[in-house]
């Protein structure tokens, strides 16, 4: 009796843990791609993990040492080049500071609506079904490590195909990579090498031997202030994210830029004085494209990660606001 | 006479003799041996001065190749045979270099077809991309201006103040000093 009261526990237990794996994996292979981003989105910011990681970009490869620390209030990443010139940048929040080891000198830098060095993932995933459609295409290994692949495909024009290698256990990015509408890659982001941490340390910008202040930035724009230009024509999906004017350039004069985004790809827009020369028209480096022109006595650039078209659009599109507008 | 000989080939090797006097130095400089050698000493100095290589040629270098090339024998080769001496293409022949014709000028069609219709087909984008890249970009505002700040440098700035990212790029070293764009906290 004692023997058949066992079997049966333990086919019970066969049983359920038989159909548990099955659901976990019904579960994924079912899954939309978006939940795999949404994971994934969870993943960057709340684990803590260190590798390697390349930026290809514009034919030119840089190879840098990555961290990413998180605990319950904060998160902090950190790139650290492996070659000239080296160079550390942190990211606190929405502080960048970078300070190159060869000239001991530390810029601190300002973005508010970025998050990642490695890739933009919007907040807002499940309502950009109107733009892009989000399926898992494969599976690959990438540094050794299986992970689903995610193409990102946008629904018209405006807008490049990405593709992200999500690991699987983790749901970390591997690999992304930017296409054109021909299918050849323009940008890539691959890790070498991935580990998940316990924990990782937060590190404080490098001052050792630093003789120079880190650059301070001078904040120009007040939180009521509007554009002195209005974006008539833009792809759907994008929007107005923050609006600015603050010294660009290396000098005191004041440059406007508002920052447009649909959640994987953002356009700036600038506006300035036509007193210095500017070349119009459509300039390409990598995946952004920017088209610059003039009106009245105003120059200006719009230019993102957006294919030729989109800037050009947008660009377009641009006219003066209206005293009272 | 000497010293005013030397002067000659100097500038003989300059190119700043008239006609006649070249000939005249290239004359003296043909009977004499020794003023072959300081010739061939001259050009060599020459050589040095005038770049970074310095090869030094022997004294009859120029000569020796000069009788290589006179002693080079001359072929009065004939013509090939299969060219004299031409078959008359048979029947057999004539239709398989027709038919060879033929399929190569259906082949030629057809690719020509295919890259019409694939050019019909090329979304807006991809001619818009094309005209881009034909395009060029005109410059526009006052040209006194130019040198005050580069065009580059200013789209360097717009893609600093447009994406962090940039800093990861080893293009980043190109303004450490420089203040950098600065957005407000919200």
């Amino acid at each position: 009796m004692m023997v058949l009261k066992l079997f049966f526990a333990v086919l019970f237990f066969s049983i359920t843990t038989a159909s548990k794996a099955a659901i976990d994996s019904s579960a994924v292979t079912a899954s939309e791609g978006n939940q795999v981003l949404l994971n994934m989105s969870k993943a960057m910011k709340s684990l803590n993990y260190q590798g390697t990681v390349v930026f290809l970009k514009n034919g030119k490869l840089e190879a840098m040492k990555y961290f990413h620390a998180a605990n319950k209030d904060a998160e902090q990443e950190r790139l650290l080049s492996l070659n000239s010139p080296l160079r550390e940048i942190i990211r606190n929040s929405d502080q960048v500071s970078c300070h190159f080891k060869e000239h001991q000198q530390t810029i601190v830098d300002y973005r508010p609506v970025e998050r990642s060095f490695l890739l933009d993932i919007p907040k807002n995933i499940n309502e950009l079904a109107a733009t892009y459609s989000f399926d898992i295409v494969g599976e690959e290994n990438i540094a050794m490590l299986p992970a689903y692949v995610i193409a990102i495909q946008p629904k018209d024009k405006f807008r490049y195909v990405r593709k992200i290698w999500i690991e699987k256990n983790y749901f970390l990015p591997l690999k992304v990579v930017i296409y054109n509408f021909s299918g050849q890659a323009l940008e890539q982001v691959v890790f070498t090498e991935l580990e998940v941490k316990d924990s990782l340390p937060f590190v404080g910008v490098s001052k050792a031997g630093s003789t120079e202040k880190p650059v301070s930035i001078a904040q120009s724009t007040k939180p009521d202030s509007h554009s002195p230009f209005v974006v008539s024509e833009l792809p759907q999906g994008f929007q107005e994210i923050f609006f600015t004017r603050s010294p660009v350039h290396n000098s005191d004069q004041l440059v406007d830029h508002m920052v447009l985004s649909d959640g994987f790809s953002s356009v700036s827009v600038y506006m300035e004085n036509k007193n210095t020369t500017i070349q119009t028209g459509l300039q390409s480096i990598g995946a952004v494209n920017s088209f610059s022109r003039t009106i009245g006595d105003h120059a200006l650039t719009v230019m993102g990660e957006v294919p030729a078209t989109t800037v050009k659009l947008i660009a377009d599109g641009l006219r003066l606001r209206v005293r009272g507008e | 006479m000497h010293e005013d000989l030397n002067q000659k080939i100097s500038q003989f090797l300059d190119n700043e003799l008239d006609l006649d006097e070249a000939l005249s130095v290239l004359h003296k400089i043909r009977t004499q041996s020794e003023l072959k050698a300081k010739m061939s000493r001259y050009e060599a100095i020459h050589h040095v001065l005038k770049s970074d290589v310095f090869l030094y040629p022997s004294a009859d270098f120029s000569e020796k190749v000069s009788q290589y090339i006179e002693k080079e024998p001359s072929y009065f080769l004939p013509k090939n045979q299969f060219l004299v001496a031409q078959k008359p293409i048979n029947r057999r022949n004539k239709v398989l270099a027709l038919a060879a014709s033929v399929a190569l000028v259906v082949f030629i069609s057809a690719q020509s077809i295919h890259t019409n219709n694939k050019s019909q087909t090329a979304t807006t984008l991809q001619l818009a991309e094309q005209k881009r890249i034909e395009q060029s970009p005109k410059l526009m505002g006052d040209p006194n201006q130019n040198d005050q700040y580069p065009i580059n440098a200013r789209i360097n700035d717009y893609l600093q103040a447009h994406d962090s990212r940039v800093y990861a790029s080893d293009e980043a070293n190109f303004r450490p000093f420089a203040t950098v764009s600065a957005h407000s906290r919200e």
